[in-house]
């Protein structure tokens, strides 16, 4: 059984990885600039953070739940550090990423609780979040921005430096992704977080404690976005209050891409990875090609319909030979 | 226990709610009679006198006039929203100041819509859209309110504060290129939205500006993209300019989100491409100077535009004038504003005043500025 499961997982990363060549290809057909060592490079950058909150949503969405609060998250725990910053409080670059870090587990927690104590649905307790948290970041702000020389110059060093000819924030996103991969697969949280996600009522009985796992992997993806927020404002080196409004629709759209199931109970990190990549590519994508600016938004929407459904459809391909390779 | 916890939750989330609003603008019904109390906002700070003995104030002083940012969250607008009450103050007047919840036409009606049932006597607003606003101001202006546009125009409006002359700034921002490249060269313009009034403006008056002189013959302009004032799509389209044109000079960005992730990107990459524009100061310190990415770039004093527009509007209320062209009239400050008509082909729809001349920032006096917005 194990192993059947194994290999259908495995074919459905390897059809998605084919829709992201597939697209690669089509797009360094318009442009030829498109896979070169500084396009790639840049396009990780610019979305390591959305790469990064990506494994954490899976987590959310393997549960069951839903996280639309995350950009919000991002905005206050990084101007949180920014202003901390601005006024000379935070000493040095990894305080303010502690900080952030700080910041975004609290969110994540307060989000676990409404969730799992106050029985809220979690669109409805994420959508409630997601106003409180960015009305906080306004707050907290006085509505100013935080400009760049007003940043530790070592925070924005880390965040715009390299280590090893890689840059430190996507170093960050592969440490995480090793750890959220380990964690899914071979810890005993990993299988429970994915027993509460397929079968709740299972879970319960065999002695799950079902909301202590659900507090956990909100307070995770709280992390990931607090996280994520210093990466943001030390990587554009500057600190609004209207950064990342938007971003957790791109972050939901690369898990589903990614083969996540909505209701739970089904997904993984290489798909997750995969997913994340496609959305990246599909943004960078459309100023590359010069797409008309009045259609982007149109393309793009079109553009992630296309990748679901194809990875939907090779995948349901796969399944039907498997299947008829075993009644044989 | 389990529903102490719940309550305790929902306290805290109301009270976070509340100290969310408290920031905001919402001011409480203002009275019909505004003789008995003046309403102060909670954060109208331009006005703390409001407790003064009315008895030795002129009659003017009981009227309210009204400012409507784009947004809340823009340095820019907070900043002329600030002058806007000063001047108020300065004058007398009471001072209310609106920023709608997003960048829409929509957020702005419902502001309308809420200080003509409020009654003030004069509303000021930079538009978020040229055209959707113009009923919502009509049916203020039917009720004897005072209706002037500043930043960025729209149709309704009795008269347009600008805070500079369209083919001023874009000569300017051509004057820019011509300098940076030496004469010839290759540039792009990165704008905020596809749709944003004034920079399309500017763009468009840009592009007239280079057709009609043979001195800017030898400037190609490659492409207009759209960051959407947002720092990551300004920055991915930074970056495929950089990649798409390899001989691009200059990239130009009418736009405050603009420049600055263009020269962050300028900067981080070590291009020797230049960013010239309109930018804030600082936002910009540590990227405007010799040898940084952007060697002087441009922009107005937000306070002084949020300023003028009290004053036209005081204009209008003692009858100074009635927004005819050729109409003047001066301030208390001892400036005289002439109207001057309309410029319907960069956007421009309504009689307008012009507040100035943009203003030069560079390596100079970028610290002194950063100081001050």
């Amino acid at each position: 059984m194990s192993l059947r499961l194994k290999k259908l997982v495995r074919t459905r990363e390897f059809s998605l990885l084919i829709v992201l060549i597939l697209l690669s290809a089509v797009i360094q057909w318009r442009n030829p600039h498109f896979l070169t060592a500084t396009v790639i490079d840049s396009i990780l950058r610019n979305y390591s953070y959305t790469i990064l909150m990506t494994s954490g949503m899976l987590m959310v969405l393997l549960v069951g739940g839903i996280d639309i609060s995350v950009g919000s998250t991002l905005a206050l725990s990084g101007m949180t550090s920014a202003l901390l910053m601005r006024e000379g409080i935070l000493p040095n670059w990894w305080m303010a990423y502690l900080t952030s870090l700080g910041v975004g587990i609290l969110c994540g927690l307060l989000v676990g609780i409404v969730i799992t104590k106050g029985k809220v649905l979690p669109i409805i307790a994420t959508l409630g979040f997601m106003y409180v948290f960015r009305g906080l970041t306004f707050f907290i702000s006085d509505s100013q921005w935080v400009g760049m020389m007003q940043l530790l110059e070592d925070f924005r060093d880390f965040s715009q430096g390299t280590s090893l000819g890689v840059s430190n924030l996507i170093w960050i996103t592969i440490v995480v992704y090793i750890f959220v991969f380990i964690l899914l697969k071979w810890t005993k949280l990993g299988r429970q977080v994915y027993a509460v996600g397929s079968n709740i009522e299972a879970a319960t009985v065999s002695g799950i404690r079902t909301d202590r796992i659900k507090l956990f992997v909100y307070a995770f993806n709280g992390a990931l976005a607090g996280l994520s927020g210093a990466m943001f404002v030390g990587f554009y080196a500057g600190a609004q209050n209207n950064i990342a409004m938007g971003l957790e629709l791109d972050i939901i759209a690369a898990c589903v891409i990614g083969g996540v199931s909505l209701k739970g109970g089904q997904g993984t990190i290489p798909g997750v990875l995969l997913g994340a990549l496609t959305i990246a590519v599909i943004n960078r994508s459309l100023s590359l090609t010069g797409i008309d600016p009045f259609w982007q938004q149109a393309i793009k929407g079109a553009v992630i319909l296309a990748a679901v459904m194809a990875n939907v459809l090779m995948q349901r391909q796969s399944v039907r030979r498997t299947l008829a390779r075993r009644e044989i | 226990m389990k529903r102490k916890i719940i309550a305790l939750l929902l306290v805290l989330v109301i009270a976070l709610t509340a100290a969310a609003c408290g920031g905001g603008d919402t001011t409480p019904a203002a009275t019909e009679e505004p003789t008995t109390e003046a309403t102060p906002t909670p954060d109208a700070t331009a006005t703390p006198e409001e407790d003064d003995d009315p008895a030795d104030d002129g009659g003017d002083d009981d009227l309210t006039f009204a400012i409507i940012t784009k947004s809340a969250g823009i340095p820019f607008m907070e900043r002329m929203a600030y002058g806007f009450e000063n001047a108020a103050a300065a004058m007398g007047f009471n001072a209310i100041v609106q920023h709608p919840v997003d960048t829409t036409a929509e957020a702005q009606i419902t502001v309308i819509n809420n200080l003509v049932a409020q009654g003030v006597d004069g509303i000021a607003v930079a538009s978020n859209d040229p055209y959707a606003l113009e009923s919502a101001l009509q049916a203020a202006r039917d009720q004897g309110i005072v209706v002037v546009t500043l930043d960025s125009d729209t149709a309704g409006s009795q008269l347009f504060v600008n805070q500079a002359g369209v083919f001023e700034v874009a000569q300017v921002l051509v004057d820019s290129v011509y300098d940076m490249t030496g004469g010839a060269g290759q540039f792009a313009v990165l704008s905020a939205t596809s749709v944003a009034t004034n920079q399309n403006a500017w763009i468009a008056a840009m592009e007239e500006i280079i057709a009609q002189n043979d001195q800017y013959a030898e400037l190609e302009w490659l492409t207009t993209v759209f960051g959407d004032d947002e720092a990551q799509r300004s920055f991915d389209e930074t970056q495929s300019l950089l990649v798409n044109h390899p001989g691009l000079d200059v990239i130009v960005a009418p736009t405050t989100v603009g420049i600055m992730a263009a020269a962050q990107v300028v900067l981080q990459q070590d291009s020797d491409v230049l960013v010239a524009g309109l930018g804030l100061p600082s936002d910009m310190l540590g990227l405007v100077g010799d040898d940084l990415p952007t060697p002087y770039m441009y922009l107005w004093n937000p306070i002084e535009l949020g300023e003028v527009a009290a004053y036209a509007l005081a204009a209008f209320a003692n009858g100074d004038t009635d927004g005819s062209v050729g109409d003047t009239f001066t301030s208390i400050t001892g400036t005289t504003f002439t109207i001057i008509a309309a410029a319907p082909e960069v956007g421009i729809v309504n009689a307008q005043i012009i507040v100035g001349l943009p203003f030069r920032f560079d390596g100079d006096n970028i610290e002194e500025w950063a100081q001050v917005y």
